[in-house]
């Protein structure tokens, strides 16, 4: 596993560079839109966030508002009634619930994404009542020289070729920049897909 | 000097923004809308791209073609608006029938939860204004370079370089698709990580509280 400072005098090496083209500020723009794009695309960063309060009388929950890294729901733990909230549901099929679905009161039972900032929930609590946990898809961090990725370590390589094409792109070198590209493009799919099998390994509850 | 001004690189960037927002709706915004007792016809925000949802007091209203809308006109009927006729009649103009016959005023919040069952309340897709709502910034940056290192590229003057412009098209293209896929499986398809077998929502669920659907019925030994 190797860190961020060791992952730059790579590139720095690949690109035959002592600094005089591409300053370490360089390499760390473009280091941490690899990052950010590895993060996006396969989702490999997951973490949890515990004891949100429910908002009474709130249809959509907005968690971006009160979780600086959120990225994509995953799952919701209810700790009033200690279960996981459904998420086999889609938002018409909550439009099957009634017209006035959005003004059920309950306790939560099913929940969907609403776009890409809100989740829909059916039902709401009327009144405050206890927190629920929230399992999410995280952003990726800011690049520190000293930390190691939240990357597995055989995909690595995948900062090296995105940085690479990314550095080499604004002087012409666009033959060299496009294949570093198509690498990039197909271990992302493959790293993707390790990810989504990881996760199906982790279904919690079947009934 | 640079071979691009700040205008001409933020103006190349707010047409990308526009574009993917437009290939790929992505911002979603509610608002409501000040009714007057007699008046069916109103005009919404500028920035309204799509309707996705009009909610009356809580109650969703269905939009209706305008060839069937006709059938309806001349009728005066009034009362609880049930449908709804939107941008067939003018730019951004919506039209309610029946005709409200209540007066209902506008607030300046709690369109997603608690103003829900006293205001009259529009989900929309809009477009992006660049500073307060934009496409999601885990991907803004690295897709709209594309398009801006393309355009600039492209443009008669001193940077003018035909090879790179082609070069970046092509990256724009495959990042536009590539991530705006990606966003829609993100915003529309549910997780399905906590299956609740059959026991799916359904018109016989009442608006008002009840025991979970879980908990309904006596437990059994396989067999009995």
């Amino acid at each position: 596993m190797s860190t961020f400072a060791q992952i730059k005098a790579r590139i720095a090496s690949d690109l035959n560079d002592a600094g005089v083209s591409f300053s370490d500020t360089d390499l760390t723009y473009s280091l941490q839109d690899a990052y950010d794009d590895i993060a996006f695309l396969t989702k490999c960063i997951t973490k949890k966030a515990a004891g949100i309060s429910w908002v009474p009388d709130l249809s959509y929950v907005a968690p971006g508002d009160s979780i600086s890294d959120y990225m994509s729901p995953i799952a919701i733990f209810n700790n009033v009634n200690s279960r996981f909230l459904d998420d086999n549901v889609t938002l018409r099929q909550l439009e099957g619930c009634g017209d006035d679905w959005e003004l059920h009161h309950g306790t939560p039972e099913l929940w969907t994404p609403a776009g890409e900032k809100r989740i829909a929930l059916y039902r709401k609590y009327a009144i405050a009542a206890g927190t629920y946990d929230f399992y999410y898809k995280a952003l990726a961090p800011v690049v520190v020289d000293v930390d190691t990725p939240l990357v597995a370590t055989d995909m690595q390589k995948l900062f090296d070729f995105y940085c690479l094409g990314d550095l080499l792109e604004p002087y012409g070198e666009f033959a060299t920049a496009e294949d570093y590209w198509r690498q990039y493009f197909t271990q992302i799919e493959i790293y993707k897909e390790r990810i989504n099998n990881i996760s199906k390994a982790d279904l919690l509850l079947l009934i | 000097m640079p071979l691009f001004s700040d205008d001409q690189i933020a103006r190349s960037a707010e047409q990308a923004e526009d574009i993917f927002a437009s290939e790929y709706p992505c911002i979603i915004e509610r608002n409501n809308l000040a009714i007057t007792a007699g008046v069916s016809e109103y005009t919404l925000d500028s920035a309204v791209s799509t309707l996705r949802k009009v909610l009356w007091k809580g109650v969703r209203l269905y939009p209706t073609p305008h060839r069937e809308f006709r059938t309806f006109a001349p009728n005066a009927a009034s009362g609880r608006p049930d449908t709804y006729i939107y941008n067939d009649l003018g730019q951004q103009k919506i039209k309610f029938f029946p005709t409200p016959n209540e007066t209902i005023s506008d607030s300046g919040s709690g369109f997603w939860g608690t103003a829900l069952d006293t205001r009259v309340v529009i989900e929309y897709f809009r477009t992006p204004d660049y500073s307060t709502y934009k496409i999601p910034a885990y991907l803004r940056r690295r897709l709209l370079k594309a398009y801006v290192l393309k355009m600039r590229y492209r443009a008669e003057g001193r940077g003018k370089s035909l090879k790179a412009a082609k070069y970046f098209s092509a990256k724009w293209e495959v990042l536009k698709q590539m991530y705006g896929d990606e966003l829609n499986s993100m915003q529309l398809a549910p997780i399905r990580l906590i299956l609740g077998g059959d026991n799916g929502p359904s018109f016989r669920d009442s608006r008002f509280p009840h025991l979970s659907y879980s908990d309904f019925g006596i437990s059994v030994r396989e067999g009995e």
